[in-house]
């Protein structure tokens, strides 16, 4: 297909660049959702052309904010164990009434320690953020949220092409949607556990 | 398939942060892109003009 150009990297989908807005007055960020591919494809284009790169992916790795490594799709996992509990929660507590029955938490540690990273940079401004999902960020770090959409067979076509590029060993056939279609269940629903004390 | 993987994306962008603050792009094509590139460019744009922020030399 006409799609965009396929990733290059083997980093894990989450990345953050940094503009120079010269935005101090207030944060000035953008979320993509999923995709995250797109983000180099953003690249090859005019606007983001100057942006200076802030390679979280890499802090992730380094400062050892990732709860697992994943070796069948070469990504990390920011916390395993947040997942695990979700999925306690989920079965026994139903959506509706995790608003009113559920005692908030503190999101998990690897979480907290991103977002501790995260905060000074957001805190100046003029800051992209490229992550494929939206729940744990707190409210006051963006004041622009885009999602973006893509359809399946494209979505496909690109994440073949990802894994193929990226030489994963492991076919692609099995399970290049999964990773996509999964972790928002999941996190959906840590989300939800989540909010109230993010926005304390 | 495309509702399971992005919808609930959306949603949750949308209960999250304020309704007005989260757009949802198409970005199938190259020309999706360059138009979503443009959008946030005018939109950026309008954010300096409403905060008093100079444009860039």
């Amino acid at each position: 297909m006409g799609g965009l150009p396929h990733c290059t990297s083997t980093r894990p989908p989450l990345g953050c660049c940094r503009r120079s807005w010269g935005l101090s007055t207030s944060t000035l960020a953008t979320w993509y959702a999923a995709l995250w591919c797109l983000r180099r494809g953003h690249q090859q284009t005019g606007a983001a052309n100057n942006t200076p790169r802030h390679p979280i992916a890499v802090q992730i790795k380094t400062e050892g904010f990732h709860g697992s490594y994943d070796p069948a799709f070469d990504t990390y996992s920011l916390d395993d164990d947040s997942i695990e509990k979700v999925r306690e929660v989920a079965v026994q507590v139903r959506p509706t009434a995790c608003h009113t029955t559920h005692t908030p938490q503190p999101p998990p540690t690897h979480h907290r320690q991103l977002l501790d990273f995260l905060e000074p940079i957001i805190a100046e401004g003029g800051t992209l953020v490229d992550f494929h999902t939206v729940d744990f960020f707190p409210e006051r770090f963006f004041d622009l949220v885009l999602v973006l959409r893509a359809d399946n067979t494209t979505l496909y076509d690109r994440l073949v092409g990802r894994y193929v590029v990226c030489g994963t060993a492991q076919p692609p056939a099995r399970h290049p949607l999964h990773a996509h279609t999964h972790p928002p269940r999941t996190l959906a629903a840590a989300a939800t556990r989540q909010r109230r004390w993010r926005r304390t | 398939m495309t509702a399971e993987i992005m919808q609930v994306v959306l949603e949750d962008a949308r209960e999250s942060y304020k309704e007005e603050i989260v757009h949802e792009v198409e970005s199938n094509t190259l020309d999706d892109l360059a138009a979503a590139e443009a959008r946030l460019e005018a939109w950026l744009a309008a954010w300096k003009a409403d905060h008093g922020v100079a444009e860039e030399a």
